[in-house]
């Protein structure tokens, strides 16, 4: 079997990530400071939660996943396990600040990254039915304008119209140049159009633009943003790359386990940024699905459906796995052949909302997922 | 005798329309389905066709991608209020607790710590000295050329430093001359956890910048050397303050660098 031979820095080069924050409380905007803060950490290209958190308590496991499950991986309690990779994760489950939620994803299942990142963003009942996202209707709920720190706001932040952008790109040294091109740029464009390429100009010659690119320094930076007085209250990261179809790998070596290790940084960044603001914070991942049960044939594993969601933060005070295990034997596969969801994640996210920003449960539900019935899982991730 | 003739047409009717009945929506496209949805009452076997096989109704169709949801039909957005009288909770759900051994328990509690964190207890600490204030500078060594190492003629770090009873600070004026992040003040001012032993040595950690970043190029995050009891050090004489001190810091095979102490005084 091939291995890509990369050393970490070409890893981390190739390895896409970008932040965003958004949640200002502003003056005359905002009613009441809520509780804590959150933080979304985006999986893209589906994350293989039967690898990252390996369910080695069902006998189906090794059958089915030969090679792709680490030997050496942490144990949890009897039934599952924890990847390697996440060696700053697992000190944080010790720590009782972090908890996994097993066999769960969106409600989506025709596995096309485009819909299923789409849905895992805008949080609607369809792929591409919402022009915002859940984050963004949940900041809008608790009346917090959103800035967003890149030029594009993404899906999830998007959900209302006092949002605002700022790049981190320090053009300091050309000035002159740059401003002036995009002030030429600027007046080719509409009113709104122009005042986004004003602030572009402006902001990229603040100080704090100096942020390194590497996703944990970018958490790192953002959990510093969120820990000051009257900062940001949410934060997004995109991780790419998780389509792994072939050449996955299974310790923390292989391609998947340099992936879990980026998220392990992230999560290890934000820590660090947050500080103090730790103790009222809340981090959680989405991937848009899982990946197949059985491996293919060049040792990776297809789209799929269900996989994994890791919370962290010292708002959890109880670490634990929380799962309606749905058995990994065919027959109990979702069309025979990915790891079933039986837990919608879009309950996990409402949860988070509700212990972060101080929705009620049912507000959210309606509101920002737009299923009333959607179920209150608050009470097993945070009691 | 009659009855029983009635009996048996009557069970073999019941056997054969029950799975028949069953079955006779297999063929039925999603669309179909959804259709239905829109009567105010649908059928019971419509809804529980939709609900099998998990699709998600809104405006007659079938929702493209959308798993069983418990919302089948579309949803009013327009509303402000919840109208619900409770939230539902899945009550199906297991919690694993996660149990660790004492000993995995101990080793991964190490595993969250801050980059400054340092055990200070195989150093005896002064805990007898007076105040001081004393000038700094912090010189890069370089080894590529020699193995005692190149001590550069400019100053990476300079400004005060302050010692009170054991623990070490810098001032506020004190600042990194490398650019990049290193312009962060915060840096001298959050991120060092160094203490003065018993024989003058400044021991344990401090984020420490070890490359010049020009304006607009990427930033470098800084690293976290350990002070330690260098066999090259001086250490600062508790008896003689106005003698200077230098501490050597490993940090890379290719360059160090030296804190230099000088013009101490009690404050």
């Amino acid at each position: 079997m091939p291995k890509l031979n990369l050393t970490r820095r070409e890893f981390l080069k190739v390895s896409g990530a970008s932040l965003f924050l958004a949640g200002l409380p502003l003056p005359g905007f905002t009613k009441d400071k809520p509780p804590g803060t959150i933080s979304v950490i985006m999986l893209e290209g589906g994350m293989d939660g039967l690898t990252a958190v390996p369910p080695f308590g069902d006998p189906n496991l090794l059958k089915m996943r030969k090679g792709l499950i680490p030997d050496n991986y942490l144990k949890l309690n009897s039934f599952f396990g924890l990847h390697p990779s996440f060696q700053y994760f697992s000190g944080l489950m010790a720590k009782n600040n972090a908890s996994i939620v097993h066999a769960t994803n969106f409600p989506y299942i025709l596995r096309s990254h485009f819909e299923g990142q789409n849905l895992m963003q805008g949080g609607g009942l369809s792929p591409f039915s919402e022009t915002s996202g859940w984050l963004g209707r949940s900041l809008e709920l608790a009346e917090l304008p959103g800035r967003s720190l890149s030029l594009d706001m993404p899906l999830i932040l998007r959900g209302t119209d006092r949002n605002d952008n700022f790049y981190p790109a320090s053009i300091r040294s050309s000035s002159n140049l740059k401003t002036k091109l995009i002030d030429m740029i600027s007046m080719f464009h509409s009113k709104e159009g122009s005042s986004v390429f004003k602030k572009v100009s402006k902001k990229s010659t603040l100080k704090d633009s100096i942020v390194p690119r590497d996703p944990a320094s970018l958490a790192k930076y953002a959990g510093k943003a969120m820990s000051q007085e009257g900062g940001p209250l949410s934060s997004v990261i995109k991780v790419t790359q998780f389509d792994t179809h072939s050449n996955q790998g299974a310790d923390e070596f292989g391609r998947h386990g340099k992936l879990l290790k980026l998220v392990d940084e992230i999560i290890a960044g934000y820590r660090e940024g947050l500080g103090d603001a730790w103790d009222n914070s809340i981090i959680l991942t989405l991937t848009e699905f899982g990946r197949t049960v059985r491996v293919n044939g060049t040792w990776g594993t297809e789209h799929g459906y269900g996989s994994a969601g890791l919370l962290a933060g010292g708002a959890i005070t109880k670490s634990r796995v929380i799962s309606k295990w749905p058995g990994l034997a065919e027959n109990e596969q979702f069309e025979k052949r990915d790891l079933m969801s039986t837990i919608d994640y879009r309950s996990v996210c409402a949860a988070c909302i509700e212990k972060s920003l101080g929705l009620d449960h049912d507000l959210i539900a309606d509101k920002v997922f737009f299923t009333p019935e959607l179920p209150r899982v608050y009470d097993y991730i945070f009691s | 005798m009659k009855f029983k003739s009635i009996l048996l047409p009557l069970l073999l009717a019941i056997g054969l329309i029950g799975p028949t009945f069953a079955g006779f929506l297999d063929d039925w496209p999603d669309d179909a389905l959804c259709g239905w949805m829109e009567n105010p009452s649908p059928p019971a076997h419509i809804v529980e066709e939709v609900q099998k096989r998990g699709i998600g109704c809104e405006g007659g169709k079938a929702v493209v991608g959308a798993a069983q949801t418990n919302k089948i039909t579309s949803t009013n957005k327009e509303t402000t209020t919840s109208n619900r009288a409770s939230s539902s909770v899945d009550k199906e759900i297991t919690i694993y607790d996660v149990a660790f051994s004492p000993e995995v328990l101990e080793k991964l509690l190490k595993l969250v710590v801050s980059q400054t964190d340092y055990d200070f207890s195989k150093h005896k600490l002064t805990n007898n000295v007076k105040d001081l204030r004393c000038a700094f500078k912090i010189h890069r060594v370089v080894y590529e050329n020699s193995e005692l190492g190149v001590i550069e003629g400019w100053n990476m770090a300079q400004g005060g430093i302050i010692i009170q009873g054991s623990d070490v600070s810098f001032t506020e004026g004190s600042s990194w001359r490398v650019g990049g992040l290193s312009t962060d003040k915060s840096y001298l001012r959050d991120r060092v956890n160094i203490k003065l032993t018993e024989d003058g040595h400044i021991v344990g950690k401090m984020a420490y910048f070890t490359h010049t970043v020009d304006q607009g190029e990427v930033p470098r995050e800084p690293l976290y050397p350990i002070l330690t009891k260098h066999k090259r050090s001086k250490p600062i004489n508790l008896k003689s303050i106005g003698d200077s001190a230098e501490f050597w810091i490993d940090i890379e095979d290719w360059a160090g660098g030296i804190l230099r102490i000088s013009r101490c005084k009690y404050i």
